[in-house]
């Protein structure tokens, strides 16, 4: 690859306009280089999260909100075993357990699985204390986790497997209250990309227009946006965000709006700076010596030129916005839990990562990441291939 | 260990990922900052304070709680309290351990009046302040008075303890040199309980002004420890004070840490960096040193309570067949179990178990099917569900108030006749909203001013009942109400009470859910540690080998 | 120091004084529109009406707003930050016991940020369009879109927790808080005073904080200074030296980064309003008593004047730096004129 690329649109071959759109993308590559697989690879990050999102109610296995499992599954373990004293079991059939009273233990061993299948549960608080109750004869039935079935066999061969693998296992495993993560994972994209475009999409259309405006008009009217902009710009996004949150209150669409408003600036300060250097150029000039309305000049020339580093910024802040919802759920302040969102599910992670249930955190954290990573692979690419030289100024 | 793997394995990949981003040609960059290249030449060391070996280890005492005040009138959070408490005495002092007695401190005996509404306090002879001053009716009158003028001056915060009991700021007399006089408004049941409340401490003339509050004077009163060293948001540092009149404290030196979170406190535990986890070591966390070999949990039953607010003015919870139906569909120990991790126990009664007159008369109301007769009684049925927002605040206690929030969520939901949206606000504007009656349902807790069950049925349902957002008025709960206050025979006052929590269990103004532990985890090594109903820590008790 | 120069300089503070104001207004509104007030937010529970309206008017709350504005503001011209509504002591207190302790925060995460930015991106535009500009590259964008407190809990876990090398919390071990302090930065104060277990301590407690930090905003500079590297590359002087047969080691880091470094600079300057930013997720994370958990608490107290005075505080210390990089610019590119 040769340096040549100073200004690769020009550099198109005429007969691309006769091929199609995706084997036009699949050409970009060899004018592009680099920044052609970084821009696909965002894009196909994102893609996949699109349809994620899109299908979230077909791909997830699991109503988001359910307490479908004991809470803390590890990952890929859920699944229970029914166990009786050796020839004690009062009963052979296991398909239906209705009413039927079977020890499980608080928190952990079959509690959920107990009331899914409609059996009485008896609680006890350990596993210790489960154990005892079935050796005492206190209980007939107990349920344990699958995996501790060998172990507990071993140390009690008075007891017998009446049935096993019962119940769901969980990919990802389970949280504290027993919701599946996979399912919170896949409909949580869709709580953060509605966040995190929706912030984006306000706050460049509000920086967008102002930016436009105050650039194109100058004078005093200039000076004064820019100056709050400024102010609002040396505020710490977290902070200005945590405010707005409490002023507006709750709900997904209140995050967005105070997740947008530390962004603005961004757009602005962009789309101003364009627009001041745009509107010297020559042609412009010629515009407007030819009588065209400011109107026109706005909307005709100087946007569509804007619109390059826009698309940028606009990918940019979008992972920007990710991030920020998830420190607002960080410092308790994001969305109610029935909303499934990645940002309160890793400070659930937080609370619950001294106890060892590392998967709580580390499952969203790289969804977060990875989603970020997505756009601003989008970003940087998009940059070097639409604006080569905005990323030095 | 197969964590340990883990750990390393994670650690060596953060190590690679930044080895990887700064792998310049030869300098890779060390991990460690170091400031030192950028300042100018050490002086040569000079004789510094190089910190002195100690004698004893101090003891190490981590909190996520935040300092606010130590004003005497002001110390009423829970933590301001809890440090006020070790460095200065009332004239009668809890009694470590138990649920609201206490023992002449200051004062050496008392005697109350027929009436039951003068007190007379014979001070201790020979007590000094930490400065050598004398304690004598003079200063004790001063400090007392000096309640009301700070509350004149600076508004009320906990001054109410003294001011909103006591008679009149004159009803505190000097007798003669070392007898106080102390005339109540009433003659309540619970005063002894007050005067070992915070602002009743006595402090220093010579040391605080009564002019204006101060907030960071450490001076305190006389207690079994001196602040030596207060920085806030990092530590302070407690000392023995060497003239003190009582028992001298199990360790000489102590230090309390503040932390952000519960998560790093419990890792701090775990890494040895302190000795003790105290207020408040969140369930999970608590849940987690459990199994840790070298640390110790200890839980005992607490004071806290909390609650559902129904708003009695807001439809259709102004009809008590709702509040009622959405009670009945409470499991409330699948609640603690879930919600708080099994901390909490379930509550049957506003009044906890182990005070005056206690009947959990909510026992038994948990059933469905019931639950849900009432509410179809009221309209609400699986055609017409009733669709409603349950609000709470998500930091103010502790972060498990989101899945607390989302367990009510899904048991009235397994009914079918319910549909439930969560909301939240932030503390300050949740008690805004509460107070302004926006919040149909929601969530609170309570921490009694003093243990009596008054604190726990009184302040509730009296009508107007505005500050929680009830608004519950009710004329046959309030005669019990004030009859029970005022009623000195205990069993006639316990046969009003159990009237109060009949009443309570069918009209339902605030619904019980559960009654908050106290639990605390140290390391080996630590003992003597005295979990106090009230909430209180001594830190005096506490021995360290 | 030219007089363009100096005019410059008096013109950017002019300005920057009308922007203060409008920041300080803007939080002033912002904080009286929040619903909740001190009093609710400090008083318990079950406190009375009475209660309420005697503490909110000890606070000076029950005046008419735009009296309370014109206090403030007052205060504000005379420097005067007034007094926190929830602690009594003067706000200036307040941001003198936990101000320091961001300032070393960033002054060492910058120091992360610094090396490993500038390496890494100079090494990556000495290798451009090979593997390792490729991996440099990527790397450095998954850097910042880590969640900054995740990077900061499994630097905890692994380091702290699982490894026990290093502590978990806080500034220094307890018990080490030295009796006085010159600057509050406990680094700085242990080498003024010779002090060096105290320097021991406060180091190690500032490696794992400084690095979630630096190394988050580390991939932000690295693609900075590879942008600026590869231009600088691109120009006759190096093709010259290139030519003359120096080494490309030398003539990259000796050369290149040296015409790289005032874009760098001026970066540095933009950058230290996000490193205080940053800093307040990780100041939560590590227990770090500073700037980022004093407003966040305040915030929740509603404490008024202790936020006001702390976000002027923050305004201030980015303004400044910003002015700092501006004039620097000016001694460092003398083509630069005013």
């Amino acid at each position: 690859m040769t340096d040549t690329t100073q200004n690769p649109i020009q550099a198109l071959p005429a007969d691309l306009e006769n091929i199609g759109i995706l084997q036009r993308l699949w050409r970009g590559r060899i004018w592009y280089g680099t920044e052609w697989y970084i821009t696909v690879f965002g894009g196909l990050i994102l893609a996949v999260m699109i349809t994620m999102t899109i299908f979230a109610p077909l791909i997830a296995p699991y109503d988001p909100n359910d307490f479908v499992g004991a809470p803390f599954t590890a990952p890929g373990k859920g699944q229970q075993a029914l166990l009786a004293r050796a020839g004690q079991s009062p009963i052979t059939d296991t398909a239906d357990l209705t009413d039927v009273v079977i020890g499980v233990q608080r928190n952990r061993n079959g509690g959920n699985l107990a009331k899914e299948l409609g059996a009485k549960g008896k609680r006890y608080q350990t596993e210790d204390e489960l154990l005892a109750g079935l050796t005492s004869g206190e209980v007939d039935l107990i349920f344990v986790n699958q995996d501790l079935v060998p172990e507990l066999l071993a140390a009690h061969p008075d007891f017998e497997i009446v049935a096993e693998k019962m119940g769901h296992r969980f990919a990802l495993g389970t949280d504290n209250l027993g919701r599946d993560i996979v399912s919170r994972l896949i409909w949580g994209a869709r709580t953060v990309l509605q966040v995190a475009l929706s912030s984006a999409l306000f706050s460049s259309v509000i920086g967008i227009a102002l930016g436009l405006i105050s650039g194109f008009v100058s004078g005093a009217l200039d000076r004064v946006v820019s100056l709050i902009m400024d102010s609002i710009y040396s505020f710490p996004g977290l902070l200005l965000a945590i405010a707005m949150v409490t002023m507006l209150g709750p709900g997904l669409f209140n995050v967005a709006i105070a997740v947008s408003v530390i962004y603005v600036p961004t757009f602005f300060r962009v789309v101003r700076g364009q627009v001041l250097s745009i509107k010297e150029e020559l042609y412009v000039e010629a515009a407007r010596s030819l009588g065209a309305k400011p109107i026109t000049i706005l909307s005709k020339y100087i946007f569509p030129n804007v619109i390059p580093s826009v698309v940028v910024v606009f990918s940019l802040n979008v992972a920007d916005a990710i991030l920020t919802e998830a420190g607002l759920s960080f410092v308790g302040l994001g969305l109610p839990p029935d909303i499934p969102d990645w940002g309160y599910d890793l400070s659930k992670g937080h609370s619950f990562l001294v106890a060892g249930h590392w998967w709580m955190i580390t499952f969203p954290g790289i969804m977060i990441t990875l989603v970020a990573v997505g756009f601003s692979l989008l970003g940087e690419g998009l940059s070097e291939i639409l604006n080569p030289r905005l990323v030095k100024n | 260990m197969k964590n340990k793997t883990l750990y390393i394995l994670l650690a060596a990949f953060v190590l690679a990922s930044m080895v990887l981003t700064a792998c310049g040609p030869s300098t890779t960059p060390e991990p460690a900052p170091a400031p030192a290249e950028t300042e100018a030449p050490a002086p040569a060391p000079a004789e510094t304070e190089a910190p002195a070996p100690e004698a004893a280890a101090p003891l190490v005492i981590g909190t996520t709680d935040s300092w606010s005040s130590f004003e005497v009138a002001w110390v009423y959070s829970f933590h301001d309290w809890e440090l006020f408490h070790q460095c200065a005495d009332g004239l009668l002092n809890n009694v470590p351990g138990t649920a609201g007695e206490v023992t002449p401190a200051l004062a050496e005996s008392y005697d109350v009046s027929e009436d039951g509404k003068t007190y007379t306090f014979h001070l201790r002879e020979g007590v000094v302040f930490p400065n050598g001053d004398p304690l004598n009716a003079d200063v004790v009158v001063w400090s007392l008075q000096r309640v009301y003028t700070i509350q004149d001056i600076e508004g009320d915060n906990a001054n109410f303890l003294v001011t909103a009991y006591v008679e009149s700021k004159d009803a505190i007399k000097k007798v003669d040199d070392m007898t106080v006089e102390v005339t109540f408004a009433e003659p309540f049941a619970f005063a002894p309980q007050l005067i070992a409340t915070n602002p009743w401490k006595i402090v220093n003339p010579n040391q605080w002004t009564d002019t204006e509050a101060n907030t960071t004077n450490t001076a305190c009163g006389i207690g079994p420890y001196t602040i030596t060293n207060f920085t806030e948001g990092e530590e302070a540092i407690f000392e023995a004070n060497p003239t003190y009149y009582g028992d001298a404290p199990k360790t000489e030196k102590v230090i309390v840490r503040y932390f952000a979170d519960s998560p790093t406190m419990a890792l701090a535990l775990k890494n040895g960096e302190i000795d003790v986890a105290w207020k408040q070591l969140a369930p999970a966390d608590m849940d987690a040193l459990q199994d840790e070999a070298g640390i110790t949990v200890e839980k005992s039953g607490g004071t806290e309570i909390r609650y559902i607010v129904w708003n009695s003015t807001t439809p259709p919870y102004d009809n008590p067949k709702v509040r009622l139906g959405l009670s009945m569909l409470l499991n409330r120990e699948e609640l603690a179990d879930l919600g708080w991790q099994g901390i909490k126990v379930p509550l049957y009664s506003m009044v906890p178990p182990g005070f005056l007159g206690h009947k959990p008369t909510f026992e038994g109301t948990e059933d469905v099917e019931g639950g849900k007769a009432l509410l179809a009684e009221a309209g609400f049925d699986e055609n017409n569900p009733l669709v409603l927002d349950l609000w709470y605040s998500p930091t103010h206690y502790g972060d498990t108030e989101a899945d607390v929030a989302a367990v009510i969520k899904q048991q009235w939901e397994a009914s079918g006749v319910v549909q439930v949206n969560l909301q939240f606000l932030e503390w300050a504007a949740y008690r805004d909203a509460g107070r302004a009656g926006e919040m149909p349902v929601s969530l609170l807790g309570w921490y009694p001013d003093y243990l009596d069950p008054d604190n726990y049925t009184n302040v509730f349902a009296h009508s107007p009942a505005a500050w929680s957002g009830s608004f519950y008025n009710n004329p046959d709960m309030d005669a019990l109400l004030d009859a029970q206050a005022a009623e000195r025979d205990e069993a006639t006052r316990i046969a009003l009470l159990e009237q109060v929590q009949d009443l309570w269990a069918t009209d339902v103004p605030f619904t019980p859910l559960v009654q908050g532990g106290l639990y605390v985890a140290y390391r080996d090594g630590i003992s003597n540690v005295v979990l106090d109903p009230l909430g209180l820590f001594h830190y005096f008790l506490i021995e360290k080998k | 120091m030219s007089s363009a120069l100096r005019r410059y300089i008096v013109v950017r503070i002019l300005l920057t004084i009308p922007m203060l104001l409008i920041l300080v207004s803007l939080v002033f509104v912002v904080l009286r529109v929040l619903p909740g007030d001190p009093a609710l937010a400090i008083l318990r529970e079950g406190a009375s009406d009475e209660q309420l309206a005697s503490f909110r008017a000890a606070l000076g709350l029950d005046q008419p707003l735009h009296i309370q504005y014109l206090n403030f503001i007052s205060g504000v011209v005379r420097f005067d930050f007034g007094e926190s509504m929830t602690r009594s002591i003067p706000v200036i207190d307040e941001i003198k016991t936990f101000f320091p302790a961001t300032m070393e925060l960033a002054i060492a995460g910058m120091f992360i940020t610094t090396v490993v930015g500038i390496f890494s991106g100079a090494f990556a535009a000495q290798h451009r369009k090979k593997a390792s500009d490729y991996i440099i590259r990527i790397l450095s964008i998954i850097l910042y879109s880590l969640p900054i407190f995740w990077l900061g809990l499994m630097l905890q876990m692994s380091f702290g927790a699982g490894l026990g090398w290093l502590p978990v919390s806080g500034r220094l071990s307890p018990g080490m808080t030295p009796e006085q302090t010159i600057t509050g930065m406990y680094t700085i104060d242990a080498i003024l005073t010779g002090n060096w277990p105290l320097f021991k301590d406060a180091i190690t407690h500032l490696i794992m904080p400084a690095i979630t930090l630096g190394l988050v905003l580390a991939g932000i500079f690295t693609r900075l200074t590879r942008a600026n590297m590869l231009d600088v590359l691109e120009q006759d002087f190096i093709t010259a030296g290139r030519a003359r047969g120096l080494k490309e080691r030398v003539l990259v880091y000796k050369h290149g980064l040296r015409n790289a470094f005032i874009p760098i600079v001026t970066l540095l300057g933009l950058q230290f309003a996000l490193l205080l930013a940053g800093a307040i997720l990780t100041e939560t994370t590590f227990s770090w008593p500073g700037m980022g958990r004093l407003v966040i608490d305040r915030i929740y107290d509603r404490d008024f004047t202790t936020v006001q005075g702390a976000i002027l505080f923050f305004a201030l210390m980015v303004a400044g730096a910003s002015l700092i990089v501006d004039i620097l610019y000016g001694f460092l590119d003398p083509r630069i004129r005013y």
